[in-house]
């Protein structure tokens, strides 16, 4: 019978995936692209989705060796338990820093385009009592709420896309595919580390219910995700050029500004498309909250999760306070991208793959048959 | 302190008077003894100062008399049967009767029991408490003197209000029958329209001291075995002094008690109660309330109504479109006016910027104030109207809602915008079809204005999330409130058919997501190939 | 109890954190700027205590002519000016003397001035600030006065009430088509992405209304000239933009108007040599429109129609051939969209070209092919 047992369906996983990917990223993920590739950044995301997908397929793999079980668990059969906690612990403070950057992001951007006078300190007190209140009410009810926001946030987030087909100019993106192979692959690399959330499955396989559908989880939270930041870093450029994207902080923020809705009676929409894209920070950022006080409530073997979301709140808003201006908050985003994203997007569940593989810890496929 | 001591002193140092007769949960623990005039004497000690219960002693037989005593309250075990069928044949009849009294074999008791009486229903009973209870209930208790036994003779007759009109619930096309404060006349509206036998009527009682009936309607083979556990077990879980209507059995039961929104629904209308138990839902009727209570429910159920079903589907899905358009503007509209108007001016297209400010000269208040104003006036309009008599009722709507409101404008306190703001918001939270969830969205709608009010659009989102959150986290008897929107699976495939959109009857071929997985075919065509 | 009071506890600090309302604007005490005009100031002193160097003229609606039945004979906009050393000082400067905050945030034109545009840093200077605040959105018009902005804001005489027509709105252009309207969008991107080179349309006060009428062509930032309506109407053509528009041509004695119904124009062949050599082609489809009434002229027929082709075509040839000859030796500019479709199509061409393309375009051989076709002619012979 349908409980409180906190399991949910893959489909419910598929779309909170989304969601999660979609988020901060596709603001900045323009930008990335052209200052590696000019106008044939677009190029990059194909690359970089190829990428993600070689990850998504070791992690699938691993999780799926140990259904029923998160990260914290299973690394600890793998590895032993004290590096295991270890490397939890690590992807704890990975997940606190994360969510720390996210909400700094989302509470600059709030302030400069919806309320410009509003302290960001309350404006991020705000998002992360929503986060907690989500949080505490466990799994199953985050992934209603996704497969409630999926329709509410993607819907008009594609009709965007679509009505800036009349502002594309294509001589924009062209000439096209000049770029180098050195470029491709490095730019690639740099996007396919946009897909970091997908780490949350090392832990949300414990909740899925069948446990062994991971792959086709990844497959298709993967290409959904990345035919929507293809879509918008090739209208970005196409609107506003290489240069022109490079220029903007906040290209995809522009870009809402400057398509015309048809029969519309608002004007400067962009702020009405924001809330649309708040949705997905409001999913990302309650992931790593409830991720987090999971992994801590694991760590300390309690059975009660839910009255550890609270003390953790006070971390992460001071962590998202620390940088002093934006620059240094995108400079916090690359860093923790492209020097730490790695380790835990590839490095580790590939090193426990290969170990579990060796050691022949965690159920086979033959075994669960 | 010593008048204070002296004036409340006695009040709170009385001791509780001694009563032998009921133990703590109100239950009558006096014996029943052979003795009738034993019996006698306590049944008066019980009913004393109780004027309208009317007891009876005399004699049955002619020379050999064996005394017989009856009790019933007036009004409510109909006379004629008492009259008739009970004391006819004992006192009469049954000296016509051969062989004489002194020749009976068998105990007299059962002898009366079986063939003495001619009432359709009669029942042994052996203890003080089910003789009260009986009694209590309308039925006549006939004891007869050495036998530690009584009968319980059925006689219930007391007044009501019988089939009418549902006033809350008023379709266009549809049976206008709504139930009735009797149990027994609202089991027989369901019962006719489910000729099943498997169909259940389980009564239990509940409420010490009002001991009111309650069923539990459900179809035997759909129903979730779990989910009626359940419910008989969360019946059986509290013990309150009285259930006077089926709001307060809705209250002890539902799961959350601080949502504003209901878990459970409840109807007036018998074919609603009977299409709930055709999906596989329990219904509980209780004794005394003409609205019954529907569970397990979800967000969906509240949108439908009889007549989606009556009609065709195109008008049907159409209007469940503008339902639940209704209720989210009955929630949202005027925090996001609030939010546009005073925090996001860039978004209103110029024109029409510039009438609302110019409108606005000279009104006093900040919006937010406005606002408040205007709804809290309608909240009293409302209250004021419910308590109307009719003919002056309409009339207060009309003065009210036009002449006050144009007032308003006229004298600057409000601008016109607001006016109009305001009443469609009322009117669509009318629209909703249960009255129980408009009430929800009444209130959910001041948090929605708090929050926009402080932090504009964003604060509206976040109020948004609230009522998301809020919502997904439901569960009405472990089913997801939200369900079929979200939580599906692993429950079913999809039960899509009958939520935002109705789709045809040929179409609904599965019984919704209450049912027991294994029953979902519902609907087969006899020959597929015969389609006109 | 220790719930009740955590309950509690929060609440009330929830409540005292919720006193801000930092950010609301009632919307009847605010200024609304619908139109903007920013001028070079006629004494430009920087000095450490009040630099002058920006003069902005802005108007606000007369919010009491607003309603429908108008406001009798008050004016229906208000004018500001003031002056000040930047953009945002200015503005600042603006607030500090009215008691109502001043809100652009539904600014639909700005108008530079003249000795504006033809500033290089000042000109720099207003376009960062225009992409720099969220406060303009990017589909604001932007023009350029054909002497300065704050004549052309107050010469509209408004005799409607102000509600209906708020500015200098697209509907008001008399004479350029509707594609050469430029918001300031389109505006920076070309500045961005060409570096510097972009088109600004002019507009200009005539006796009773404004018009559009050609426009500044701007490289490296720095104004070069104007192209006055002419060759603005026969620049669009080659950019393929000039549906709606006409160019009328003596012919048998009347001045017959070709009006355009349907226009492309593409580049059909680009080579590289020692200079580069290109081959524009135009398309159009139009009507005939006006002719001359008199007896003794002929009816029109197939070779009459077939002559005014060739005669248009020339006509045309040459015209686009002046504008070429101004665009490539007076203002070393390519504003004809040149460059992308060299991009788009014969990207080999432009890898090589691409790193001298002012002094390659200045050089280049442009050869132009256009091919009229005439529709229609109306309703009679």
């Amino acid at each position: 019978m349908y409980s409180m047992n906190d399991k949910v369906s893959t489909r419910q996983v598929k779309l909170i995936l989304i969601l999660d990917m979609f988020s901060v990223s596709v603001l900045i993920l323009p930008r990335v692209t052209v200052e590696v590739a000019r106008q044939d950044g677009w190029i990059l995301v194909i690359g970089g989705t190829l990428l993600a997908f070689l990850y998504s397929w070791f992690i699938a793999q691993l999780v799926k060796k140990f259904p029923e079980e998160t990260f914290v668990d299973f690394s600890g059969h793998i590895v032993t338990r004290p590096i295991g906690m270890l490397l939890s612990l690590f992807i704890l403070l990975f997940f606190i820093l994360s969510a720390a950057i996210k909400i700094r992001i989302f509470g600059e951007l709030t302030k400069q385009i919806l309320l410009p006078d509003t302290p960001i300190e309350f404006i991020i007190i705000s998002l992360l009592l929503i986060c907690t209140y989500l949080s505490r009410k466990g799994y199953e009810c985050r992934a209603r709420v996704a497969e409630i926001l999926f329709p509410i946030t993607l819907i008009p987030l594609i009709l965007i896309l679509l009505f800036a087909i009349p502002k594309v100019e294509i001589p924009n993106l062209a000439p096209f595919f000049q770029l180098s192979w050195k470029e491709f692959f490095s730019g690639s690399y740099y996007v396919s580390l946009t897909y970091i959330t997908l780490i949350l499955l090392l832990f949300s396989n414990a909740f899925v219910q069948p446990p062994n559908k991971s792959g086709g989880i990844c497959r298709t939270s993967l290409l959904v995700v990345g035919l929507l930041k293809l879509s918008t870093v090739v209208m970005t450029i196409a609107i506003f050029g290489a240069k022109g994207t490079q220029r903007q902080i906040w290209p995809v923020m522009t870009l809402m500004q400057v398509i015309h809705l048809p029969a519309s009676f608002i004007e400067r929409q962009e702020a009405l498309m924001m809330i649309f894209w708040l949705n997905t920070v409001f999913s990302i950022v309650s992931g790593y909250l409830y991720f987090s006080s999971v992994i801590v409530t694991k760590m300390i073997k309690s059975n009660e999760q839910f009255y550890l979301v609270l003390p953790l709140l006070p971390f992460i808003y001071i962590l998202s306070l620390y940088p002093s201006d934006i620059i240094e908050v995108y400079n916090w985003q690359q860093w923790l991208r492209r020097k730490i994203g790695p380790i835990f997007l590839i490095v580790i569940p590939f090193l426990l793959w290969l170990i579990a593989k060796i050691r022949k810890v965690g159920a086979t496929s033959e075994e669960k048959k | 302190m010593k008048i204070l001591q002296q004036l409340f002193g006695s009040t709170i140092k009385r001791k509780k008077k001694e009563d032998h007769t009921h133990d703590n949960d109100n239950k009558v623990i006096v014996p029943l003894t052979a003795s009738l005039n034993e019996n006698i004497r306590q049944i008066e000690n019980l009913f004393t100062d109780c004027e309208d219960v009317i007891k009876r002693r005399f004699p049955i037989g002619e020379e050999k008399k064996v005394w017989a005593y009856i009790i019933y309250v007036d009004s409510m075990a109909d006379r004629q049967v008492v009259e008739q069928s009970v004391l006819y044949p004992l006192m009469v009849g049954v000296r016509e009767v051969l062989p004489k009294i002194e020749d009976i074999q068998t105990s007299l008791l059962d002898f009366i029991k079986d063939g003495g009486m001619t009432t359709a229903e009669v029942k042994n009973i052996d203890n003080m408490n089910d003789v009260c209870n009986q009694v209590l209930s309308g039925d006549t208790v006939l004891m007869i003197d050495g036998y530690q036994q009584a009968i319980a003779i059925s006689t219930k007759g007391f007044p009501n209000r019988g089939v009418e009109k549902p006033d809350t619930e008023s379709v266009v096309r549809g049976s206008k029958e709504g139930f009735s404060e009797s149990l027994r006349v609202n089991t027989v509206l369901i019962r006719r329209r489910i000729r099943d036998t498997k169909l259940k009527v389980k009564q239990k009682q509940a409420g010490i001291r009002s001991k009111t009936d309650i069923a539990i309607m459900y179809l035997e083979d759909i129903v979730r075995p779990k989910i009626l556990e359940e419910v008989n077990q969360r019946l059986e879980d509290f013990k309150v002094d009285a259930i006077l209507d089926s709001g307060h059995i809705e209250q002890l039961i539902q799961d959350d008690w601080k949502s504003p929104f209901p878990q459970i629904q409840i109807t007036e209308r018998p074919d609603k109660a009977a299409s709930a138990i055709l999906e596989g839902r329990i219904v509980i009727i209780v004794d005394n309330s003409p609205f019954v209570l529907l569970l397990p429910t979800t967000l969906n159920c509240f949108f439908q109504s009889s007549e989606d079903y009556y009609e065709r589907w195109e008008i049907a899905s159409f209007i469940r479109f503008i339902r639940y358009g209704a209720a989210f503007l009955a929630t949202a509209l005027p925090g996001l006016y609030i939010a546009l108007t005073t925090y996001h001016l860039a978004m209103i297209p110029t024109n029409l910027m510039l009438s609302m400010a110019a409108a606005r000269e000279g009104v006093p208040f900040p919006a937010i104030i406005e606002v408040l104003i205007m709804e809290l006036a309608f909240e009293l309009l409302r209250e004021a109207g419910i308590r109307l008599p009719d003919p002056i009722g309409s009339t207060i709507g009309i003065v009210g809602g036009i002449i006050i409101g144009q007032a308003a404008v006229e004298a600057n306190i409000v601008s016109p915008i607001i006016v109009i703001i305001v009443s469609l918001t009322a009117i669509s939270s009318f629209a909703i079809p249960s009255h129980s969830l408009g009430v929800a969205f009444r209130l959910s709608k001041y948090m929605v204005i708090f929050l926009s009010s402080i932090l504009g659009l964003y604060g509206f989102l976040i109020s948004m999330l609230i009522l998301i959150i809020h919502l997904s986290a439901l569960k009405s008897f472990n089913i997801p409130y939200l369900a079929p929107y979200a939580a599906l699976l692993p429950l079913y495939n999809n039960d899509y058919q009958d939520s935002l959109l109705r789709l045809p009857f040929f179409m609904k071929t599965k019984r919704p997501l209450f049912t027991r997985p294994d029953q979902r075919i519902r609907l087969r065509r006899k020959d597929p190939r015969k389609k006109k | 109890m220790k719930k009740k009071n955590k309950y509690l506890s929060i609440l009330f600090v929830t409540l005292l954190l919720l006193t801000g309302c930092w950010d609301k604007k009632e919307i009847d005490d605010q200024q609304f700027v619908i139109s903007l005009g920013i001028d070079k100031s006629e004494k430009e002193t920087i000095s450490s205590k009040n630099s002058y160097r920006y003069n902005i003229t802005y108007a606000t609606p007369n919010l009491s002519t607003v309603q429908k039945n108008g406001g009798g004979n008050e004016p229906f906009r208000y004018f500001q000016y003031v002056t000040g050393d930047t953009l945002t000082g200015t503005i600042k400067k603006a607030q500090a003397y009215y008691l109502e905050p001043i809100n652009f945030e539904h600014v639909k034109t700005i108008i530079l001035g003249k000795e504006l545009a033809k500033d290089k840093v000042l000109f720099q200077e207003v376009l960062d600030y225009i992409d720099r605040t969220p406060q303009f959105g990017r589909t604001v018009l932007v023009m350029i006065a054909e002497n300065t902005a704050k004549e052309i804001l107050e010469a509209k005489e408004e005799t409607k009430p102000f509600r209906n027509r708020y500015a200098i709105h697209s509907q008001d252009i008399t004479s350029i088509p509707d594609e050469l309207i430029i918001d300031v969008g389109k505006v920076l991107n070309q500045l961005i992405n060409n570096e510097g080179t972009t088109f600004i349309p002019r507009i200009k006060k005539g006796k009773n209304n404004l018009g559009f009428s050609g426009g500044a062509v701007f490289r490296d930032y720095q104004f070069q000239g104007w192209l006055d309506e002419a060759q603005v109407r026969v620049l669009s053509w080659t950019l393929g933009k000039n549906k709606g528009g006409y160019f009328p041509i003596w012919y048998q004695g009347a001045y017959v108007p070709y009006e355009v119904s349907h226009i492309s124009s593409k580049v059909v062949s680009a080579t590289y040599d020692k200079y580069l050599k290109v081959k524009v082609q135009i398309e159009t489809e139009g009507d005939i429109s006006e002719y001359i009434l008199d007896n003794s002229k002929k009816y029109i027929d197939s070779k009459w129609v077939k002559q005014l082709e060739i005669e248009l075509e020339e006509a045309i040839k040459k015209e686009i051939r002046d504008v070429f000859d101004i665009l490539q030796m007076e203002y070393k500019v390519d504003i004809i969209g040149l460059k992308d479709q060299l991009k788009l199509k014969y990207p080999k061409v432009w890898k090589e070209i691409k790193e001298d393309y002012e002094k390659i375009f200045e050089e280049a051989e442009i050869e132009i092919d256009v091919n009229i076709s005439i529709r229609r002619i109306g309703m009679v012979y």
